[in-house]
């Protein structure tokens, strides 16, 4: 795992760890073929690391981020946590604000030094068919959407996610508890003949 | 009418939606689901395990810790007797209903208020102790007739005004296609029904229509215990029973080794295809009193005593054989599955019971 002063580069674009593979060097005396190289048949390619990308101009498609989630890229960076968890805001003082900030993006670029965990990755788009990253931000024991003074979106991400979460509820994809309904069976049975 | 020449012709096989009401010989399904008996039969086919039964819902409410109680060998049989009613209620069947018929009748035409508003006018009664499905809904057209709402009115005013708990003033998107086969094909099956038993009433045609498509969905992919503890399985069983499809639920009855229930779902079906809608007044028949009889005797058999267990066991276990293989013979669709599987059974009991016995004969020489 990359030492955590050079996070920000890690949590960029997608990019995770960069793999050192072991080349054979060529004074070694060793004749191998390009393919060898390349490593075994069927592995990923090799992660890289890429400069921070500020820009949020241009909107991942959600297909993108479903994908996203289920690679090798965002295990690398994230593990099997929420993408919430690593995050800690900065400000004054030992109690937060009420209130995260209001956006981390204006005029389509990263405006700030601490961007929130939905803002700062542009590959998490929370989409109703986004089931993977929108169960990170439903509570396990309670089904209940974490509020900001967990999650430390930003206000107008944290609005997102709750139209996503009604959307999903409409449409079927988030399976969720209802409360149970009980049936006064007289208001049913057929009238006696 | 169109809809229904359509259902004829189309030969989709098991993934086809019916309701209930279809068929030569319409009959209401209302008249056979309350019955006492119908309704014991559907509590017994459940597997009834308190874990799944009791599993709590998530609904957003704050979390108490456990409480550990000391108690009396009194207040334990007092709280067990209150578990077993809170099971009752836990697994009460939704209600199995036929398509509900228009009510929708005017009841005063007035044409000098044509013009008057541009919008109709709806009146509701919101006594707070009235049914909702008796409550007093009119609507007033901009033409000046008077008249009663329809159903689908009705259920969005009383949402507007009487709110319920959990469902929307309009059908959610889910229970539309493609959506609805969507979550089907995730097997998201108790949600569906949670869902569909808050959102709707159970004559609504959208409420068959779902219910309906889960429950196909759910024989086809053999997915049973899914709905096992839950308060839908009763009404499964009811749907297969009622619609003569019941050899696939037997089948897997058989390979679990759950004779009992397998007769209980027999049972159940031949009580579905009585002509004479079942009335609690009406003794059990002949035929009924034979197959309690099974029922009473496999269940006394239940606790395991030494010696003539076994004898016992097979001879209660001959009695449900005797009914599964007429059932198989005379009425199923699948019979050579359910014979191969019925086969396989007594192979394996008649060698379990030969272990049982050379394991006694050896600890009797030990």
């Amino acid at each position: 795992m990359l030492c955590r002063s050079t996070a920000r580069l890690c949590l960029s674009a997608g990019a995770a760890l960069c793999q050192s593979a072991a080349r054979p060097s060529p004074s070694a005396g060793l004749r191998t073929s390009a393919v060898a190289l390349a490593g075994p048949v069927g592995a990923e390619p090799p992660l890289e690391l890429r400069p921070l990308n500020k820009d949020r101009s241009n909107p991942v498609p959600v297909e993108t981020s479903i994908a996203y989630l289920q690679s090798a890229a965002y295990r690398a960076t994230y593990g099997s946590e929420p993408v919430w968890r690593s995050y800690r805001r900065n400000h004054k003082g030992h109690i937060p604000p009420r209130k995260t900030r209001r956006t981390c993006i204006r005029g389509g670029q990263l405006s700030t030094g601490n961007p929130c965990p939905a803002c700062r990755d542009e590959y998490l788009v929370l989409d109703y068919r986004n089931v993977a990253l929108l169960r990170q931000f439903v509570s396990e024991s309670t089904g209940e959407i974490l509020d900001t003074s967990r999650t430390g979106l930003c206000q107008v991400k944290h609005r997102e996610l709750l139209a996503a979460m009604t959307k999903a509820r409409e449409y079927g994809t988030l399976a969720f508890d209802v409360p149970f309904r009980v049936y006064d069976y007289s208001e049913y049975k057929p009238s006696a003949a | 009418m169109a809809f229904r020449r359509l259902l004829s012709f189309n030969h989709v096989g098991n993934n086809f939606c019916r309701k209930y009401c279809q068929g030569v010989a319409s009959r209401d399904p209302s008249l056979y689901f309350f019955s006492s008996r119908v309704q014991e039969l559907l509590f017994q086919l459940n597997d009834r395990q308190h874990d799944l039964v009791f599993k709590p819902r998530k609904l957003g409410q704050k979390l108490d810790a456990p409480q550990y109680v000391f108690m009396t060998d009194e207040d334990l049989d007092k709280e067990r007797r209150r578990i077993e009613q809170c099971l009752r209620e836990k697994l009460q069947v939704p209600p199995v209903l036929g398509p509900r018929k228009p009510i929708e009748r005017v009841l005063a035409k007035d044409p000098r208020l044509e013009g008057l508003h541009d919008s109709k006018l709806v009146c509701i009664d919101i006594s707070p102790d009235l049914s909702d499905r008796k409550r007093m809904i009119t609507v007033r057209e901009p033409d000046g007739t008077l008249r009663t709402a329809n159903w689908h009115e009705r259920g969005r005013i009383n949402q507007i005004f009487l709110p319920v708990d959990g469902r929307t003033v309009t059908m959610p998107k889910m229970f539309e296609e493609p959506h609805l086969t969507e979550c089907l094909d995730r097997e998201e099956y108790v949600s569906v029904l949670d869902r569909a038993c808050v959102q709707f009433e159970p004559d609504d045609p959208d409420y068959i229509r779902v219910t309906s498509a889960t429950y196909d969905h759910v024989d086809a992919a053999r997915l049973y215990e899914r709905l096992q503890s839950t308060r839908h399985f009763g009404a499964l069983a009811f749907y297969l029973a009622w619609h003569r499809r019941i050899d696939n639920l037997l089948l897997y009855f058989i390979q679990l080794e759950k004779l009992d229930q397998a007769v209980k779902l027999i049972h159940l079906y031949r009580l579905l295809r009585s002509a004479e809608p079942i009335s609690d007044q009406t003794p059990p028949t002949r035929q009924e009193s034979s197959q309690s009889d099974g029922f009473s005797s496999s269940s006394e058999s239940g606790p395991e005593s030494e010696s003539s267990s076994s004898d016992s066991d097979s001879d209660s276990e001959g009695v449900q054989l005797d009914i599964i293989r007429d059932y198989i013979e005379n009425a199923s669709v699948k019979r050579p599955v359910l014979e191969l599987a019925l086969q396989n059974f007594q192979h394996l009991s008649a060698e379990r019971r030969r272990v049982e016995r050379e394991q006694r004969r050896a600890d009797g020489r030990q």
